[in-house]
């Protein structure tokens, strides 16, 4: 499933960024060039965040940037980006370096995606390996092997 | 120890934003607290546990909570499971 929705090309690894709005940009410009998801999707998120809090960082140097599908979702897809540096959503969150954006078509396949996402991240070793990745397709390669190991298992 | 059954209304289902307000009243409580559904099991305290579930609108959840402090904490839960999904 992972493999369907996540292209190597879309996957980058960054030194740093300003500040968490400039870390959202990032993470969701793949899918935004690649017109998987309308500019609208990025402005949703920011207002949701503005909300809710930064509803999408779930562990230790792990986001899984996302809105709703209605939000402006074209097609479903997949995004990395892996940062050198870690950022702070806000004061009490914890810090990010793995930035995993998501753009689901309905809710359906946007629950089945995070929760295969969520099955694999709940092992803080896998964020760990993610993190000290030195290139892409390394992402690429670990994140197709790890969700294997879940439906083996 | 107490529980409770809820069937999801939310059309989006126990998504990140509401399983992050979840796990934030889970965890005022000492209790132990568990959720279950199509069974498999999580700790109702740690987010990627419960989202790992995967629970859509229509399925079914079981909570059960197990403590002193279980009779408000099973309160609190209905609540917000009425209130949110």
């Amino acid at each position: 499933m992972i493999s369907d929705m996540l292209k190597p090309e879309n996957i980058h690894i960054t030194e740093r960024v300003s500040n968490w709005k400039e870390a959202i940009h990032l993470s969701l410009e793949p899918l935004i060039k690649g017109g998987f998801v309308t500019d609208n999707y990025e402005k949703a998120i920011l207002e949701s965040t503005a909300e809710y809090g930064p509803y999408y960082v779930l562990a230790e140097d792990f986001a899984l940037i996302h809105g709703r599908p209605t939000d402006g979702v074209i097609k479903k897809q997949l995004a990395i980006t892996l940062l050198r540096e870690p950022i702070q959503f806000s004061e009490d969150s914890f810090q990010v370096r793995v930035l995993i954006a998501l753009a689901a078509s309905d809710s359906n396949s946007h629950i089945d995606t995070m929760k295969v996402l969520s099955n694999i991240f709940m092992d803080e070793s896998k964020v760990s390996e993610m993190v000290h990745a030195k290139k892409p397709q390394q992402i690429y390669d670990m994140l197709i092997q790890m969700e294997n190991e879940i439906r083996e298992n | 120890m107490q529980k409770f059954t809820y069937v999801i209304t939310a059309v989006q289902g126990i998504h990140a934003r509401p399983a992050g307000q979840l796990v934030n009243v889970a965890k005022k409580y000492e209790s132990q607290i568990m959720i279950s559904a199509k069974e498999k099991t999580a700790d109702l305290k740690k987010i990627l546990a419960l989202m790992s579930l995967g629970v859509k609108q229509n399925e079914e959840v079981t909570v059960s909570v197990t403590g002193t402090d279980e009779a408000v904490a099973v309160k609190e839960l209905k609540q917000f499971f009425a209130n949110n999904l």
